[in-house]
């Protein structure tokens, strides 16, 4: 089992392997940037030392190779070619698998077996001489093992402050990956009393002098009640970049007794040799003399240092369980609810306070309400990455050339809506990747670009959000689809179809269960599937296509699930709530004009001639009274449309709650809410009620 | 030996039917559901219970039985059913609530000789012989599927 802190290990190097695989994406493109490899290689090296840190030692181990490899590269001994590329995302696909399988060592000797066959992969990427950078690093390895072992010997406190040499020879590199030697000198420091020398002989001439390499090397002579782990810590990110060693000196006041102290560090800075802990021998045996002279002045300097860069580096986001997150919107909901009572009750009291006392407590759950939604909401682009993955992985399954493209990754969605759309969307891209884009040579014969294009693109509009994926590949036939859908039964031989709901007919189940069931599309699951799985979010998929030219599938998705602000009607003695980004104006009949002073198909308003619905007659089959009834302009997409309805009640937060599988079938409501006073109001789905007008239109004229 | 089953009847357009006790989650009286739109004429609308949304179906429209106006204190009782692992609850509005009894496995005939509609000829288990009745057993899933 995995201490949290462990688990947190996990998930945090989870994020950095989809960092790092995202930059590969990027150094596909551009091999040569060394920006992207440097973000690589932080990435590879936060999780080699973290790894190492929360004991998932064998990980580290393998990652260090990997981390070499780029190190190669980041100093031009290398170049980055495909055969990198592939083997470094076949290898964070071993690290998932290390990840996931939670456990720090690998015991079984095949997983073993198994570490080392990959690492030979990388390492036969090394060019000669290198394999001594190997050989180091299976000493890190070791040495953190064995540091790992030796661990609650040197757990027992001990007793008074200790003092230690400690040598930190960085090698020259040590400032190419932006290592800043003085602050690791400072957070040494901050650990007790110290001395330190630098040793600068190493430092050339002028026209020798190159400004990027470090040639400097120090001592320090510490005395501190820490734990000589501590001082490991300090040099855990660099350890495989310097010649780092701590030896333990006598006990007893060393550092105020500047007459025998002076003498030896005058003379090793004279001569510029280390000093040794044998240096130290006369110090043996002292007695102690008074304690602590000018000493703490020092520290506690160095502290506040610290103190003071813990402050600057504030906490920019956190990480929340989704549950928690859930649990929050959930009760925000029923807040929303009982705000709603509250109201209800101010008014019938008509007391002033009340009155007050509500409204601000609606301002402030308004307020909360957004902020939870806003929590809630994560940017698309983070889930974008599998598919990028998916893509380049089905070009090279299939020997085609395919590129991904995103737009609008940073649209933003309910983690729910994203959760319910990672599968229709591996099943969209699979397909484009699959059927849609050509072979390179057949792109050539029709005149395309070899390079086929699958295009994600993500926008607002409305009050819903429209991810769309398209191909430049073949498209789709739809005399083909015509002729399938009557083989399979799903429409009369003599059905009389547009293209468009010719092509929607692959959404139809039972249309796309393909006999030959290939490893990267049909295994079972069809476009039906797709379709249900973004109905059950209450959004919508189409499909349109063009023979030769190239497939976009739409989904129409809405923002948020739970809750929404809604204009709350009266419609033949029931309530029904307008989400309220679709109202666009509420009017009198009397600043419109319908023929003949009648409820009309159609109205005219502003010199523009609209559709009107008659939502009572629709609903209850009861002919409104034009002079007792108000019109909505409700807009949806491109259309506009005057719904009438009975009296119009006003603006509400409203709880969205599911009618349940049963009622699906009746799509034109999305859903009810349980208002203030306990009843019940149904929520209208405009874009869907729009259309379920318009095809009982069509089915009244086909009958005439 | 096989256990004795409970079944919960109840009474519509004077005759007896029942449903399996285990499936029944609630019983509630005298609440009037929320119309739904665009529905099958069987469906009444919604009702709330505890901030779920539940069907009410009329049994007696379903069952092809006469509306009765006379009526006036009508049961609804809430049933869960089952779907894929997840539990949805459906209300069916009855005349009266009648017993709940336990019955011996060999007392049960799956045939039927009722006359109903045919969306609900599949929704009839079989008759429960009892000492003074016959009861008409009915699948609550099958009778909540005439509402897809």
């Amino acid at each position: 089992m995995l201490d949290k802190f462990q688990l947190k290990f996990v998930e945090e190097a989870q994020d950095n392997v989809a960092a790092i695989e995202e930059a590969l994406f990027e150094l596909e493109k551009s091999p040569d940037d060394n920006e992207i490899i440097e973000r690589l290689f932080r990435s590879m090296h936060t999780i080699k030392g973290s790894g190492a840190m929360f004991g998932f030692n064998d990980l580290s181990h393998f990652t260090h190779n990997l981390e070499t490899l780029y190190d190669l590269v980041r100093n031009g001994k290398l170049s980055v070619n495909k055969d990198i590329i592939s083997l470094t995302f076949e290898s964070l696909d071993y690290i998932r698998q290390l990840l996931d399988l939670g456990e720090g060592s690998l015991s079984d000797p095949d997983d073993i077996k198994r570490q080392q066959d990959y690492i030979a992969k990388i390492t036969k990427f090394f060019p000669e001489g290198q394999t001594l950078t190997l050989s180091s690093a299976e000493k890190a390895a070791l040495a953190a093992k064995q540091a790992a072992g030796a661990a609650p010997e040197q757990q027992q406190k001990s007793q008074g402050p200790k003092n230690y040499l400690v040598t930190f020879a960085p090698f020259e590199s040590l400032l190419d990956n932006g290592t800043n030697p003085l602050f690791m000198l400072d957070d040494l420091t901050a650990l007790g009393p110290y001395r330190t020398i630098a040793f600068t002989g190493q430092v050339p001439t002028v026209d020798k002098f190159e400004p990027l390499k470090l040639y400097t090397k120090w001592q320090v002579l510490l005395s501190t009640d820490q734990d000589v782990n501590d001082i490991k810590d300090v040099f855990i990110f660099v350890e495989d970049e310097c010649r780092m060693d701590i030896a333990e000196l006598p006990a007893g006041d060393i550092l105020s007794n500047n007459d025998k102290l002076e003498p030896i560090l005058l003379k090793a800075i004279q001569n510029q040799t280390e000093l040794k802990a044998d240096d130290f021998a006369a110090f043996k045996e002292q007695p102690k003399p008074k304690t602590e002279p000018q000493q703490p002045q020092n520290t506690a300097p160095a502290a506040n240092k610290q103190n003071a860069k813990a402050q600057e580096s504030k906490i920019s986001s956190i990480r929340v369980a989704s549950d928690k997150i859930d649990d929050l919107v959930n009760a925000v909901s029923e807040l929303v609810t009982m705000q709603a009572q509250l109201n209800l009750m101010a008014d019938k009291h008509d007391d002033p306070t009340l009155t007050a006392i509500a409204e601000q407590m609606e301002k402030i759950t308004r307020q909360l309400r957004d902020n939870s939604f806003s929590i809630s909401l994560i940017p698309l682009q983070g889930e974008l990455v599998q598919f990028q993955r998916l893509v380049r992985d089905l070009c090279i399954k299939l020997g085609k050339q395919m590129e991904f493209v995103v737009e609008g990754g940073e649209i933003e969605l309910d983690k729910n809506i994203i959760d319910h759309l990672k599968d229709p969307l591996l099943h969209i891209i699979r397909n484009s990747g699959d059927h849609g884009v050509e072979m390179p040579d057949e792109r050539i014969k029709a005149g395309k670009n070899p390079t086929g294009t699958i295009l994600l693109k993500a926008f607002y509009s409305g009050s819903s959000v429209v991810v769309q994926v398209s191909d430049d590949g073949k498209g789709m036939d739809p005399a083909k689809i015509r002729k399938k859908a009557i083989e399979k039964g799903l429409i009369n031989e003599n059905a009389k179809l547009s293209d468009k709901d010719t092509l929607n007919l692959i959404f139809a189940s039972g249309f796309s269960t393909s006999e030959k069931i290939s490893d990267v599309s049909g295994r079972g699951v069809g476009m039906d599937v797709v379709k249900s799985k973004i109905q059950e979010i209450r959004g919508e998929v189409s499909v349109d296509s063009i023979l030769g030219q190239g497939t976009t599938i739409t989904m129409e998705l809405p923002l948020t699930l739970s809750i929404i602000d809604g204009l709350l009607t009266r419609i033949g003695g029931e309530q029904y709530v307008f989400p309220f980004s679709n109202v666009e104006r509420i009017l009198q009949p009397s600043e419109v004009k319908f023929s003949d002073n009648q409820l009309g198909d159609y109205f005219i308003y502003g010199g523009e001639q609209l559709p009107s619905i008659d939502l009572d007659k629709i609903f209850h089959d009861h002919p409104n009274d034009i002079n007792n009834s108000k019109i909505i302009i409700v807009q949806q997409g491109e259309r506009r449309v005057g719904m009438i309805v009975d009296a119009v009640i006003g603006e509400f937060q409203i709880v969205v709650k599911p009618l349940g599988r049963y009622l699906r079938a009746v799509d034109m409501i999305s859903g009810a809410s349980v208002m203030g006073d306990g009843s019940l109001s149904l929520i209208i789905d405009p874009g869907r009620l729009i259309n379920y007008c318009n095809q009982l239109k069509l089915r009244r004229k086909q009958q005439q | 030996m096989e256990e004795n089953k409970y079944a919960t009847s109840f009474l519509v357009g004077g005759q007896i039917f029942a449903v399996d006790t285990e499936a029944v989650r609630h019983i509630l009286e005298n609440i009037q559901p929320t119309r739904v739109p665009l529905t099958k004429p069987f469906v009444i609308g919604i009702i709330n219970n505890h901030g779920t949304m539940i069907p009410v179906v009329d049994l007696r429209k379903l069952l092809g039985k006469q509306p009765d106006d006379t009526l006036r204190e009508q049961c609804i009782i809430i049933i869960g059913v089952e779907e894929n692992g997840k539990e949805e609850m459906v209300g069916f509005k009855v005349d009266e609530m009648d017993d709940v009894f336990p019955y011996a496995p060999e007392n049960f005939k799956p045939e039927t000789v009722l006359d109903l509609t045919p969306e609900v000829q599949n929704a009839v288990a079989g008759t429960i012989k009892m000492a003074d009745k016959f009861v008409c057993l009915l699948k609550s899933a099958e009778l909540a599927s005439a509402m897809l």
